[in-house]
């Protein structure tokens, strides 16, 4: 897996995923995940759609990160999930507390909320 | 850059410090001679040389007149009547040697002589004792003919102390006092006075056997408080005419002994190394064939002449360091023949030194440069050093007739060599010991820890009750649930129990990870639930609510940041009416015999132990006698088989769409589980599989 983070206008940080998010993906990409979202910024948007695949680990290594920036007062955003991702996030109920959006503007626009 | 590299190498091998003095040690030990057995090697390396290049004969000036086998058949047994010798000695010296000497000692008067033989004649007229004790004695008779010529005569040191005179010719010397320096003897074995007297000509014929072999023969030797020269020297001092033999020496020892006009360099102790060449008949001449008076004159004329035996039984035969066995007067006769040809062997005082540094030098290379070498370079290095060793040995020996000993240098190399290699081996024998332990005790931790996982296992799997077994009294429902662990501990999970008399609860999760904090987890999630569920003021809780506070508790200690997605559901036996919550986890399937298994949707909200205080949904729906619910983990929909083709949820719904009409819950469950074995087909299970399957029976429901 990939992960590098782009700074959008407004202190927003967009963080750009690719690679299937499984046991090993996710162990490549975990330390570095974390690193950027404990930076004192509080608005995240995570670009999804270069990521085929997501398991359990993946879903707890969004929630991981999203609680972090929660924790903080933050906003984290999932952006444009490829369709099985995002039938795996919304069986799981993630959808439910990790919002997702399939339009930047649209992100852009939760997150300056 | 090389050398300065070396020598930091040198300084930090510490491990080669012992290596190193022990061979200064070695290096002492044979500046001081002290090494044991080494002049045993030394001297067999001496041999090779000669044997390799043996000394030819250039001149022939000795002859040995030999009283062989042949004489003592036409003369009689040994000891020969010593007017036979002096006839012998007479016809010698008619045929004017340069000088004779005699390789026989004489030490008693002969009892031969005609006064001796009247004494062991009983009774014989007085008279005639007179007459005939007036013949001339056989001794006389010798010792006349001895003072005719040039004619030196032996004694044989001895070690005892004796009280008798040693004749000797005078001595020259030049140099410090030589008597110290050179062989002693107490005493010595002398000839009868009356010969002694006689002759112009005294000498010494010890040599020192060693083992058998002459190597070294003394030029010159001390008896009591004289100085006596070898047969060898004392035939050139006659034959040259001198009136005295020379020995030079300094404070390291004799140089050199001779006489005028002719200087024999030797060894510090007066010795020489004897350079033989091969037995040669040429040399001998029988005694018989002198007697006789048949020999030719001009074969002995000017000659070097040696009056000895070789007849067998009358003398030992000592080993030439070319290792034939020759008749002691040959080796006489060889000594000559080298002094004369200029071809004696000298080992120089410097070859000690020479074989010193040699020694320290290869000795460092092995301990101090090999270490840093290719082995295959050792061995080359090895070979072309003890070629180039025993090549230069020959070379020097055949050159300049010095002795160097090439074989103490050699062996060591070779010796410390082999000592370097069983140390490294016996180094690496250590190391793969120590390897093996480590690998062992490994092996034992590994095995231990197995046993903690298998026993982790066995309570991990011991807190799940066995669905048919515990509903097998209760006719309103059919339930079967079970877990295959992918690794030896898993993270799934189910519970079923009954909460009152007509209401069963179940439960079905899949932890978020494998293996160890996955089953704690699950453990934990588990026990949390059911304590939820059976707490007294849960009874009558939605099952959303409960879910709800079970997220609260188990989320409360989650440093980990591990989750459960899970599908809770309470039946109530006599409706069929589920209320089910699904926290995050794949939708359960309900099939019935003929029919097309339907999904049973229903979200309730992100897996438990993701958002603490998330609000649960409550859903609820009403089983038809004929449904078997079926809940899984995503073990059954993400197996993999061989070829990293995913079972998916599209095989499990069509197998379920086909189950029989007499199908119950274990029966499904069995079926299932075997279709999955096939289609991975001995793959390694990627995640923990796990299934439930319940069914309500309205039928005796009342």
């Amino acid at each position: 897996m990939n992960i590098t983070e782009e700074q959008l206008i407004n202190d927003i940080t967009k963080i750009n995923l690719s690679g299937r998010m499984d046991i090993e993906g996710v162990s490549h990409i975990e330390i570095k995940f974390a690193e950027m979202t404990s930076s004192p910024r509080v608005a995240f948007i995570v670009d999804m759609s270069a990521v085929p695949y997501m398991s359990s680990i993946g879903i707890r290594a969004l929630l991981i990160n999203a609680k972090a920036v929660g924790k903080r007062g933050g906003k984290f955003i999932l952006l444009n999930p490829e369709q099985n991702v995002k039938n795996v996030l919304e069986t799981s109920g993630i959808d439910q507390i990790i919002p997702i959006c399939s339009d930047l503007n649209e992100a852009l626009a939760k997150v300056s909320a | 850059m090389l050398a300065k590299t070396i020598l930091s190498r040198i300084l930090h091998s510490v491990r080669s410090w012992p290596a190193v003095s022990g061979l200064l040690v070695l290096i002492t030990l044979h500046i001081f001679a002290l090494i044991p057995y080494q002049n045993t090697l030394r001297t067999f390396s001496f041999d090779l040389y000669q044997m390799a290049f043996p000394r030819e004969r250039i001149s022939a000036p000795v002859i040995i007149v030999d009283i062989d086998e042949e004489s003592l058949r036409q003369y009689g047994q040994w000891p020969w009547p010593r007017s036979l010798l002096a006839r012998l000695l007479a016809r010698v010296l008619h045929m004017d040697p340069a000088a004779v000497a005699f390789d026989i000692i004489m030490p008693e008067p002969d009892r031969t002589s005609p006064c001796q033989i009247t004494k062991y004649m009983p009774g014989i007229d007085q008279a005639l004792v007179e007459k005939v004790c007036a013949l001339p004695g056989n001794d006389a008779l010798l010792a006349q003919e001895i003072g005719r010529g040039q004619v030196v005569l032996g004694v044989a040191g001895i070690d005892q102390a004796a009280q008798n005179t040693v004749r000797a010719p005078p001595m020259q010397s030049i140099g410090p006092d030589p008597k110290n320096m050179m062989r002693h003897f107490n005493s010595a074995l002398t000839n009868v006075a009356e010969l002694d007297a006689a002759a112009d000509g005294h000498a010494i014929l010890s040599a020192d056997v060693e083992r058998g072999v002459v190597r070294k023969v003394p030029l010159t030797a001390s008896v009591g408080n004289a100085v006596l020269p070898s047969l060898s020297l004392e035939m050139l001092r006659l034959a040259s005419g001198n009136p005295s033999f020379i020995v030079k020496s300094s404070s390291n020892g004799i140089e050199s002994v001779g006489v005028a006009g002719l200087s024999i360099p030797t060894q510090a102790d007066g010795s020489i190394w004897v350079h033989f060449s091969p037995h040669d008949p040429t040399r001998f001449i029988s005694a018989a064939l002198v007697l006789e008076g048949k020999l030719d004159p001009e074969s002995i004329k000017r000659k070097l002449v040696l009056i000895g035996f070789s007849g067998l039984g009358l003398v030992d035969f000592p080993s030439t360091a070319l290792g034939e066995r020759v008749p002691g007067v040959e080796i006489h006769a060889q000594i000559l023949e080298s002094i004369f040809d200029g071809t004696t062997l000298q080992r120089p005082a410097w070859a000690i030194w020479v074989e010193a540094g040699l020694m320290a030098g290869l000795g460092l290379l092995v301990v101090l440069v090999f270490p840093y070498m290719r082995a295959s370079l050792h061995v080359v290095i090895l070979l072309v050093t003890t070629v180039a060793l025993i090549a230069a040995g020959l070379f020097i020996f055949r050159q300049y007739h010095l002795l160097v000993d090439v074989a103490s240098p050699a062996f060591l190399f070779i010796v410390m060599y082999g000592a370097t290699l069983a140390d490294s081996l016996i180094r690496e024998e250590i190391q793969l010991k120590a390897l093996e332990d480590d690998l062992r005790k490994q092996r034992e931790q590994a095995a231990k820890a197995q046993g903690e996982m298998e026993a982790a296992m066995r309570f991990q799997m011991g807190i799940l009750p066995d669905a048919s077994l515990t509903f097998m009294n209760e006719p309103r429902v059919d339930i079967a649930a079970k877990i295959e662990p992918a690794k030896m501990v898993g993270g799934d999970l189910y519970d079923c129990f009954m909460l009152d008399e007509h209401r069963l609860f179940f439960s079905v999760g899949d932890v978020c990870g494998k293996g160890i904090p996955a089953s704690l987890f699950m453990v934990i999630s588990k026990t949390l639930c059911k304590s939820v569920a059976m707490q007294d003021d849960m009874h009558d809780m939605e099952i959303g609510h409960l879910v709800s506070k079970a997220n609260l508790e188990i989320s409360r200690d989650n440093s980990e940041m591990l989750f459960v997605t899970a599908f809770i559901g309470i039946l109530d036996l006599r409706t069929g009416v589920l209320t089910y919550c699904n926290a995050g986890h794949e939708k359960p399937l309900l099939a019935a015999a003929g029919c097309y298994p339907k999904e049973l949707g229903g979200l309730s909200g992100p897996p438990i132990s993701t958002w603490e205080d998330f609000a649960y949904k409550t859903h609820s729906y009403r089983l038809s006698s004929q449904e078997f619910l079926c809940i899984f983990t995503d073990g059954a929909t993400e197996a993999f088989s061989r070829d990293q083709e995913e079972f998916g949820r599209h095989r499990l719904v069509d197998l379920l769409s086909n189950i029989a009409a007499d199908a119950n819950a274990d029966s499904i469950i069995k079926n299932t589980f075997s279709f999955i074995h096939n289609f991975v087909s001995g793959a390694d299970p990627s995640d923990d599989l796990t299934m439930m399957v319940i069914k309500w029976n309205r039928g005796t429901s009342t």
